[in-house]
């Protein structure tokens, strides 16, 4: 390992004032972000097992009453193990079905000569950004009866019971999933070079022959890995089970937690036990995941591969750009439509007429200070919030983690691997028992007057940057163990301190993949249901929240509005991010043009 | 007709020429290394042989068998040849056997036939008992045995080599390659080596190919090359040099020889076949250091005779590195004088004329 220590420079006795000062500065350097881990994650997940074994703990009168088989208990409840067995079949259906699309697409886009390929690859990322309660609502929205297709399409009810079912929610699952397979495969595919299937078109092989035994047979872990993560994805997804799912009557587990925290009677115990279910569940994805891809037998980037050669499809052309315009026209482009349609009018029913179009829904929502703007204002401030947090506390902690010696920075590294895959819904369920006990009040936590973070924005806040968080630490250790130890060496050996290293080498070199977490944190925010829902405080609710609510109240319309101002507010922000870079790069290269022209033109003399 | 016929290949990428019109002829059981710096066409001479590359124009003929005419090409599955890749690129899913056996299975031979072969070609690369191995339970050497056993299984009628080597440590290098040659030469195969060592293709090639930029600038023998190098880049290329620059003299008598005026000094070296004495041409001579006499006293001669002083002396591999500057010279010459030589001493170069070779100093394309 490359990670020479950065302080291993101070291993002199520390008898001094500023050696004592040195040891605390280093104690707080390591021991603060293990802390901030700690509360804001470790914690909350660990009162969800604390609450599953000892029921009474978070009760008003807490008492330590140990109930091992409460667990099996609730796990032998009908509703219980209805709701795991669902989750578990369709995710996996839904893993096998994004396999095949996500490797087939990527296969098309990298290998082929597929006209329109950037395209494709340009609208992987739109689907991978759209949340999948946009996508569950539309896809209800066009197949429940009366829905704007049905009145021009008359769908006959064995359609509709067809999709409106666990079919329909795989589908929409699928449709939602996809690009993570498409990226682990397409990934793969860029490290896999020309030379190995070169060597079999030598010895005789065709093109078919070299794909079936060379190169798909190469690319397998990059795929069972993909499918590793859509399954992940799945058993953790809310956006879907409380729609599609809801209207197609599927339990899944994730809506089962929801609504034992918020139907009554509450049932806690039933909430613990599916959170422990399903983050053993995700926690294992992600386990499998990791040792399929670092356990390849065979090493595939060589480092000296040649590009490779794209297939030309001749007559395959037709059929396999068919493919991929259905794909996204099913995961993009119909339920865009529906949605802005859906916005754009009066009543539904009354379908697609000059009289019933209107820009209301808009305006009302617009007007609306505490669900709509108001919703929609609390989730870009948060949002902001909890990206630029999670990306300037990531960052340094992904900086201890591999370039430091510091003690404990496995223990943080830990920390953020477990922790990196928690799904929302388990997270907001551990924040409930952890942050809402009564038992806290007397540590000045939760009483009026003192620390509030159950019910509060600041909670709300706390969880999102608690999602985010490991999410960034590990995306930044990803991207610094590109740069080069000796880049940073020569930093110190001309005299940049730890912040100045930081501040004015890591970041800068870094600053892509900064970008790219802050985007992914600030639109997960933006987007998140699950934890929302959970954790709201009264009265000021973020924007999907009210977009769920609109959508049980069936006023489509207003919900639909909702949800397009949200994806618009994120799209601006995605264009904005990328396009300060662009623009700064623009002028400063233009500002070289300059500068060399005047240098060009200057007398020989003066330079 | 020969075996291998190559006629005005070319290959251009947008406005950048890789190779231009390049001719060939090479006979079967022929060992032919293309040489030349990075950049310099021969890899993508080589995939254009082996069908990987489409060429702009020219042909191919191997055989007997048009592989490219008239824009034309033979699917490279068609060809019937073997290649051994840089990185040797076993596939990693397959054990040795299946490496091997692949191409035979393509062919629809009988298992048992296979198995035999297999064997049969794992011995022949000393590498038997190794069928059930994985190829990362390989070292480098037996991983490019394995891809050498791959691509002869198919019996091919041409092998095709891009830079076998160049994964190889150096001690495993000289090993594989000698071992290489014989099996070649055994086996009377066809081969042709892509290589930027003048060294190895110097030890491995009956011919060599020297490429610059996309053009030939000589194909010959190993001592053709090295001994009467037809440009100054070939002459560079195959080992060092000591050159000087400067204009030939057109009186000269000797039919062989050429006299090149550098300053007021002369030196006269045999011709090569490009230099035509005419008037004033500039021309280059060049003699090689283990060539140049090394005299502590002026031999009072009047011709090849250089005085400089030493300026840099280092003891390597039992003699004397040690650089002379000239007076009036932009860079110091290597010699390998016999006695040990000073600092600072003054030195009298002698280019023994038998040992210099002149040189147009622009090559005729």
């Amino acid at each position: 390992m490359a990670t020479r220590t950065v302080d291993s420079v101070d291993n002199r006795p520390a008898v001094t004032l500023s050696g004592i000062l040195r040891r605390v500065l280093k104690a707080l350097v390591i021991g603060l972000p293990i802390f901030a881990l700690i509360l804001l994650i470790f914690y909350p997940l660990a009162a969800i097992t604390l609450q599953s074994i000892f029921p009474n703990l978070y009760a008003a009168k807490p008492d330590l009453t140990l109930q091992l088989g409460l667990i099996g208990q609730v796990l032998s409840q009908k509703r219980t193990y209805i709701a795991i067995f669902n989750t578990l079949w369709i995710s996996i259906t839904t893993a096998i079905l994004t396999c095949t699309f996500g490797t087939l697409l990527a296969v098309l886009t990298e290998r082929t000569n597929l006209p329109g390929r950037r395209v494709f690859r340009l609208l992987v990322w739109l689907v991978f950004f759209t949340p999948s309660y946009m996508l569950g609502e539309a896809w209800t929205l066009i197949l429940i009866p009366g829905s704007l297709p049905d009145q021009y399409l008359h769908f006959s009810k064995t359609f509709i019971e067809t999709f409106l079912s666990p079919l329909g929610v795989i589908i929409v699952l699928s449709l939602k999933a996809f690009p993570l397979t498409y990226l682990a495969v397409s990934a793969a595919l860029q490290g896999l070079g020309s030379e190995f299937e070169d060597a079999a078109h030598v010895v005789g092989a065709r093109t078919a022959r070299v794909w079936l035994s060379i190169n798909i047979p190469l690319l397998l872990p990059a795929i069972f890995a993909g499918g590793l993560l859509t399954f992940g994805d799945s058993i953790s997804d809310f956006g879907t089970a409380a729609t599609i799912a809801q209207n197609a009557s599927v339990p899944l587990v994730t809506y089962q937690i929801y609504s034992a925290v918020y139907s009554s009677p509450v049932d806690f115990s039933q909430a613990a036990t599916l959170s422990l279910v399903l983050f053993a569940l995700t926690i294992g994805a992600l386990f499998l995941q990791g040792r399929l891809l670092r356990a390849r037998s065979f090493q595939v980037i060589s480092g000296r591969t040649r590009p490779a050669r794209r297939v030309t499809l001749k007559g395959w052309t037709l059929p396999a750009f068919a493919f991929c315009v259905a794909l996204f026209a099913l995961a993009l482009f119909i339920p865009v439509l529906i949605s802005v349609l859906t916005s754009l009018t009066h009543f539904l029913e009354r379908g697609l007429v000059p009289s019933n179009l209107t820009l209301g829904n808009y305006t009302s929502v617009l007007q609306d200070n505490t669900n709509g703007a108001g919703a929609l204002g609390r989730s870009f401030v948060l949002s902001l919030s909890a990206a630029s947090i999670a990306g300037a506390v990531g960052l340094p902690i992904a900086f201890i983690i591999r370039r430091t010696t510091l003690p404990g920075r496995r223990l943080l590294s830990f920390l953020t691997v477990v922790t990196v895959a928690v799904p929302g819904l388990v997270l907001a369920c551990g924040y409930i028992f952890a942050w809402n006990a009564p038992f806290l009040a007397a540590i000045g936590i939760g009483t009026p007057g003192g620390l509030r973070i159950y019910g509060t924005l600041w909670g709300l806040l706390a969880v999102y940057i608690a999602s985010g968080l490991p999410l960034a630490a590990r995306l930044g250790i990803g991207s610094l163990d590109q740069i080069s130890q000796s880049l940073l060496d020569t930093a110190r050996v001309h005299g940049a301190s730890l912040l100045q290293l930081l501040t004015r080498i890591v970041a800068p070199l870094m600053r892509a993949s900064l970008l790219s977490t802050w985007l992914l944190v600030f639109s997960g925010s933006m987007f998140a249901l699950a934890t929302s829902e959970l954790l709201y405080p009264a009265g000021q609710p973020t924007a999907a929240v009210v977009i769920i609510k609109y959508f049980n109240d069936l006023r489509y319309s207003e919900g639909m509005a909702l949800t397009v101002l949200t994806v618009i507010a994120v799209s601006i922000m995605l264009l904005l991010l990328r396009a300060i870079p662009w623009v700064v790069g623009h002028s400063l290269r233009r500002r070289a043009i300059r500068v060399n022209a005047r240098a060009e033109n200057a007398p020989i003399a003066e330079l | 007709m020969s075996f291998l016929e190559i006629r005005q290949l070319t290959k251009s990428y947008a406005a950048r020429t890789v190779v231009s019109g390049i001719d060939l002829n090479m006979a079967e059981g022929e060992i032919l290394s293309l040489l030349g710096p990075s950049g310099c066409g021969k890899t993508t001479i080589l995939r254009m042989i082996a069908g990987l590359i489409k060429p702009d124009g020219g042909a191919i003929h191997v055989g007997g068998r048009a592989f490219f005419e008239g824009g034309r090409e033979l699917p490279v599955e068609e060809r019937q040849i073997g290649m051994v890749f840089q990185d040797f690129a076993l596939w990693p899913h397959m054990t040795v056997a299946q490496n091997i056996a692949f191409g035979l299975r393509l062919r629809r031979q009988a298992e048992r036939t296979i198995k035999t072969r297999v064997s049969e070609l794992l011995e022949l690369v000393s590498l038997p008992g190794y069928e059930a191995r994985f190829p990362n339970q390989l070292s480098g050497g037996q991983q490019q045995r394995v891809a050498v056993a791959r691509a002869l299984a198919t019996e091919p009628t041409l092998v095709l080599l891009d830079e076998p080597l160049s994964s190889l440590d150096t001690g495993l290098r000289a090993t594989m390659r000698d071992d290489l040659v014989q099996l070649f030469k055994r086996l009377h195969i066809t081969a042709i080596n892509v290589t930027h060592d003048q060294e190895e293709a110097m030890l491995m090639s009956d011919r060599i190919m020297v490429l610059n930029q996309g053009h030939v600038q000589q194909v010959g023998t190993p001592t053709d090359l090295y001994v009467e190098p037809r440009t100054v880049f070939v002459a560079g290329f195959m080992g060092a040099i000591n050159l000087l620059n400067g204009a030939l003299q057109p009186t000269y008598g000797a039919r062989e020889q050429a006299a090149v005026k550098v300053h007021e000094t002369v030196l006269i070296g045999q011709a090569a076949p490009d230099v035509h004495v005419q008037d004033s041409m500039q021309a280059a001579v060049f003699c090689r250091p283990d060539d140049v006499r090394v005299h502590t006293a002026d031999p009072a001669q009047q011709t090849n005779i250089l005085a400089g002083k030493v300026t840099f002396t280092a003891f390597s591999a039992g003699r004397w590195r040690t650089f002379v500057q000239v007076g009036g010279q932009p860079d110091p010459f290597l010699v390998y004088p016999l006695f040990r030589p000073q600092l600072d001493q003054t030195v009298w170069l002698e280019w023994p004329v038998e040992r210099c070779r002149v040189l147009p100093v622009s090559f005729p394309v």
